[in-house]
């Protein structure tokens, strides 16, 4: 089934007096399959963002349409289901905590949607789990490092039980280690859950990791393929001011320099082996 | 004139129930001309430390000593903090959120005026910070900071910073929140400003494979002391010590281990994709394969443009 639609879409910012309009998304069109893993790429101001706020309705289309399991995001009686279907985390944790307890703080969520008490419980109670961190329920997020509270960020979305979640530039901010502990959880969420996940990131490791991949530029639609063929489109990729990911940085050099060695190896352990097959031989 | 830190330790709230150590007797010399990058998880005492470097943080035990001047914690004599903030320009993470003034030249000439320097002096010296930083001075000197892009904004930011021609520069996580092609562009400015303007360079970076591109020599703090520090060419002999701090070792390290366990020997000194990628072709040279000249991964082409002057449309958009 089809999580998300975009067909034709079109959205402009206001420009200045005097100014024209940019088109920051021009002219997308676009399907996201129920419970896939899909990567959004591209330079900033290449429109990504915009994408993703166009996704929950949080931005409607100036013209084109946005579907999210059938339901148009202008059709303002609709709102309110597309936003529980679509979760969106942003890029700094600070700024996505509404309490001072851990448990408040997913519960605000749910509380806002009129849900009955125990079940406001219950769905805390999974959420924490969900993000593998129910022993800090009654602790406060403010001593937090940046990958825990991203992760409590996660679990305030789940609270809602979104079938697709949006992950804006969400590990951005965060050190190696708390881009792990992120990574981890939402591709748990996809494998075990099955939920939909869209992730824009400035990562190419964690690009790799996607099944599919978007690469924006100029607000539109650049390259839609999985991450091995998009990395192995070079020379192409430097127009969208992308680079692949540090082993196909180096196996693309060594090729360059006649080494006989594939252009779009992804992983550390392809690129050992390309190079045990010239030099292990003897 | 070299950083010079003897027996630095520091608790946060200290006397109280919170008192918390972040600094347990560090002992570093930092010699001119270096580029360093610190490392090390969060919490591990890195910032406090170079808090520490410009009198951000008030010396409690132990000295520092930064091109001569001298704090401690005794009350007198008074460090001459002024001459110190002009010596050791400090970059803050995400500095474009300090730009404060209604337009870039203030912001940028805010500093030297502070310092006594007449108005046109200091418009002068920002203009130039302007230039040193890759912007036009003509074209974003009246601009409102809001008005320009995230990476131009960090940029005015660090022209801010510089405009006191800083004999060391510390930069504190500089291409955090950054796309792939503007952090290329801020690793070549560092590298610019070092050759220009301050020779020695302090980066604290999360980024190993980034750090090990640039910096010559690696400090990694731990618990608040300093776990190891070791001339870049090095690193590859720490890799256990690494991942025991919570650090990821740098891929080139990782595969060059890999390749010597089954039985490609690519020799010492890997650290970083470019002397991972030479020594492999190093390799296929002597088994007398047919391989051109390798100068180095420069995947956007920027790093031929370090020495040309940087017009304004050599840096793209950043942030």
């Amino acid at each position: 089934m089809t999580a998300i639609k975009l067909e034709n879409v079109y959205y402009a910012y206001e420009a200045d007096e005097g100014e024209k309009p940019v088109n920051a998304v021009d002219g997308v069109s676009l399907e996201v399959e129920e419970g896939s893993f899909v990567a959004v790429v591209g330079h900033n101001g290449s429109g990504k963002s915009t994408l993703a706020r166009l996704f929950n309705g949080l931005l409607l289309p100036d013209s084109g349409s946005v579907t999210v399991f059938g339901m148009d995001t202008k059709d303002e009686k609709q709102i309110y289901s597309i936003r529980s279907s679509v979760g969106m985390v942003f890029q700094n944790p600070d700024n996505q905590m509404v309490a001072s307890v851990v448990e408040d703080d997913i519960a605000f969520g749910p509380e806002n949607l009129g849900l009955p008490r125990d079940e406001i419980i219950r769905r805390v109670d999974r959420a924490l789990e969900q993000v593998g961190m129910s022993e800090y329920r009654k602790s406060t997020p403010f001593r937090m490092s940046g990958g825990q509270k991203q992760r409590l960020a996660i679990a305030g979305v789940l609270a809602i039980r979104p079938k697709v979640i949006v992950l804006d530039e969400s590990t951005a901010m965060l050190d190696p280690k708390g881009r792990r502990e992120v990574m981890d959880v939402i591709h748990a969420l996809n494998k075990e859950e099955k939920m939909t996940v869209i992730h824009i990131t400035h990562y190419m490791e964690e690009v790799q990791e996607a099944e599919r991949v978007i690469v924006m530029d100029g607000g539109k639609i650049a390259v839609d393929d999985t991450p091995r063929a998009v990395f192995a489109r070079g020379e192409q990729l430097k127009k969208y001011k992308i680079s692949p990911p540090a082993v196909t940085l180096m196996a693309d050099a060594l090729a360059d320099c006649g080494a006989d060695i594939a252009r779009d190896i992804a992983t550390e352990e392809e690129l050992e082996d390309a190079i045990c097959r010239l030099l292990c031989k003897d | 004139m070299p950083i010079v830190v003897q027996g630095l330790s520091f608790s946060y709230s200290k006397g109280t129930p919170f008192e918390k150590k972040a600094l347990d007797n560090v002992s570093l010399t930092i010699n001119d001309g270096e580029f360093v990058g610190i490392m090390g998880h969060t919490g591990s005492g890195k910032s406090t430390f170079i808090q520490h470097l410009n009198g951000l943080i008030k010396v409690q035990e132990g000295s520092v000593e930064v091109n001569g001047i001298r704090l401690t914690n005794a009350k007198r004599p008074k460090p001459d903090y002024k001459k110190l903030r002009a010596t050791l320009g400090m970059v803050f993470q995400y500095p474009e959120y300090q730009l404060f003034d209604d337009t870039v030249i203030k912001d940028v000439s805010f500093g030297p005026k502070n310092m006594g320097y007449k108005k046109e002096e200091a418009e002068a010296m920002a203009r130039e910070a302007l230039r040193l930083v890759g912007l036009d001075p003509d074209e974003v000197g009246a601009k409102a900071p809001f008005e320009l892009s995230g990476g131009q904004k960090r940029r005015v930011a660090i022209a801010g910073v510089i405009v006191m021609k800083p004999k060391i520069l510390v930069l504190d996580e500089p291409t955090a929140g950054l796309d792939p092609y503007g952090k290329e562009q801020i690793l070549n400015l560092i590298l610019r400003l070092k050759k220009e303007c301050s020779p020695t360079v302090i980066v604290i970076s999360h980024d190993m494979d980034e750090i090990t591109r640039y910096a010559n020599r690696l400090i990694i703090f731990g618990d608040g002391k300093v776990a190891f520090d070791v001339p870049m060419t090095e690193l590859f002999k720490h890799g256990s010590e690494l991942e025991e701090l919570g650090l990821e070792t740098p891929s080139a390290v990782r595969m060059a281990n890999a390749l010597k366990a089954r039985g490609v020997d690519l020799g010492e000194g890997i650290v970083n994709m470019d002397t991972f990628t030479a020594a492999v072709l190093e390799k296929l040279r002597q088994k007398g394969e047919k391989v051109e000249d390798f100068n180095g991964i420069d995947w956007f082409g920027e790093k031929n443009k370090e020495n040309a002057p940087l017009s304004d449309g050599v840096f793209g958009e950043g942030v």
